[in-house]
């Protein structure tokens, strides 16, 4: 079952990253606690983007990476022990990112998206139970 | 680096003899990888750093380029209105970021209000942003963000988030929005257009002469060295 964690993680995030994709292609408004504004700002800012890809987008692409690795990872097939460590490295990457992220949030924009900073959690998580599974001697 | 003697039992170790755990080489490289991958992420994703990006002009109000160069280009438009925000984000950047540090040109910037009250509202910040000399800036973001015509879309809060994130004095900006600063020089503006037979945008006049409708940057080049020839 534990196995599986990962790939939990990772859909969780999709669906993070997937809304905040769609707000970003509609213009809708992102819903956010204690309004929107914070959210909208944050996400339409020039920080929001990657030579003018939306994060929103690699955050979608990130996570549906994250999730075809941990699933393989998870299938016990050959190949498995090499996704696992694509796994962690993709995620230590988005560790990475995400810091960068929630630095300029916070000390350059003064906003915090909610979605970002869940986004960051499930990312972290993720990277934990990567780096332990990566760590842990397997089965053969 | 983890010592195995140190590492967690392998789950349901039964059977054949465990895998080893990844080895620190294979560890080290990733996480290097890592590192250089979110350095590089960082460094495009840094505004105004990627290679090529050239910053649009400062300088207080809606004009760019010496007083004296030879062609003046005035473009009439509507920040909601969609061939404006082709205009602004294509050849007008182009315009401003190429031909405008030449001293050959000076462009400026003039509100025609198509579309209502929100039109007049993000006219009304644009030129509350030029007083603090980030009018290009603010004008390239309220058309990035465009989302159509009257969506409701560019409320007060939101203006002012705009010119938070540009790094604008949020108190000066936001008296200038709510007390109505700017009101008369964006009804001056339209009031101007109506004089000289603007009925859509965008609109140029370039050294005087009309042009209607959205131009390329190559017709809007063209018409530029004609004006140029035209004034020697």
């Amino acid at each position: 079952m534990r196995r599986w964690v990962l790939p939990a993680l990772a859909l969780l995030g999709l669906g993070v990253a997937a809304y905040l994709s769609w707000q970003k292609l509609s213009g809708g408004p992102i819903i956010c606690l204690g309004g929107s504004a914070a959210c909208d700002r944050v996400n339409a800012s020039p920080y929001a983007q990657v030579a003018g890809v939306p994060v929103a987008y690699l955050g979608a692409a990130m996570y549906l990476g994250l999730l075809a690795l941990g699933v393989l990872a998870a299938s016990g097939r050959p190949g498995a022990r090499t996704a696992l460590v694509a796994a962690w490295g993709a995620s230590l990457t988005g560790v990475l990112f995400s810091a960068y992220l929630t630095f300029v949030e916070l000390f350059i924009l003064r906003d915090v998206c909610q979605w970002c900073v869940a986004s960051a959690v499930i990312m972290a998580a993720y990277c934990a139970v990567s780096t332990w599974q990566v760590l842990t001697p397997q089965p053969a | 680096m983890a010592k195995k003697k140190g590492l967690p039992k392998p789950p349901g170790g039964k059977g054949a003899p465990p895998r080893s755990a990844v080895s620190a080489p294979v560890l080290i490289a990733v996480g290097v990888t890592a590192v250089l991958v979110v350095a590089l992420l960082i460094w495009f994703a840094w505004p105004g750093r990627a290679p090529g990006a050239v910053p649009l002009p400062r300088g207080a109000g809606q004009s760019a380029g010496p007083e004296n160069a030879p062609v003046h280009v005035e473009e009439f438009s509507d920040f909601q209105c969609p061939y404006c925000r082709d205009a602004a984000l294509g050849p007008v950047h182009r315009l401003l970021t190429e031909l405008v540090p030449t001293g050959q040109v000076r462009f400026t910037f003039r509100h025609k209000i198509l579309f209502g009250a929100e039109s007049q509202r993000m006219a009304e910040a644009a030129t509350c942003a030029g007083a603090q000399n980030r009018f290009w800036d603010y004008h390239d973001r309220l058309f990035r963000e465009w989302r159509g015509e009257n969506t409701g879309y560019f409320t007060a809060q939101r203006l002012q988030g705009f010119a938070q994130d540009l790094g604008l004095d949020q108190a000066a900006f936001q008296a200038c929005l709510e007390e109505g600063q700017a009101r008369a020089a964006v009804l001056a503006d339209n009031e101007d257009s109506q004089k000289r037979g603007v009925r859509g945008t965008p609109t140029f006049f370039i050294n005087g002469k009309m042009v209607q409708g959205l131009q390329s940057y190559d017709q809007l080049t063209r018409l530029i060295s004609e004006a140029a020839g035209g004034a020697r």
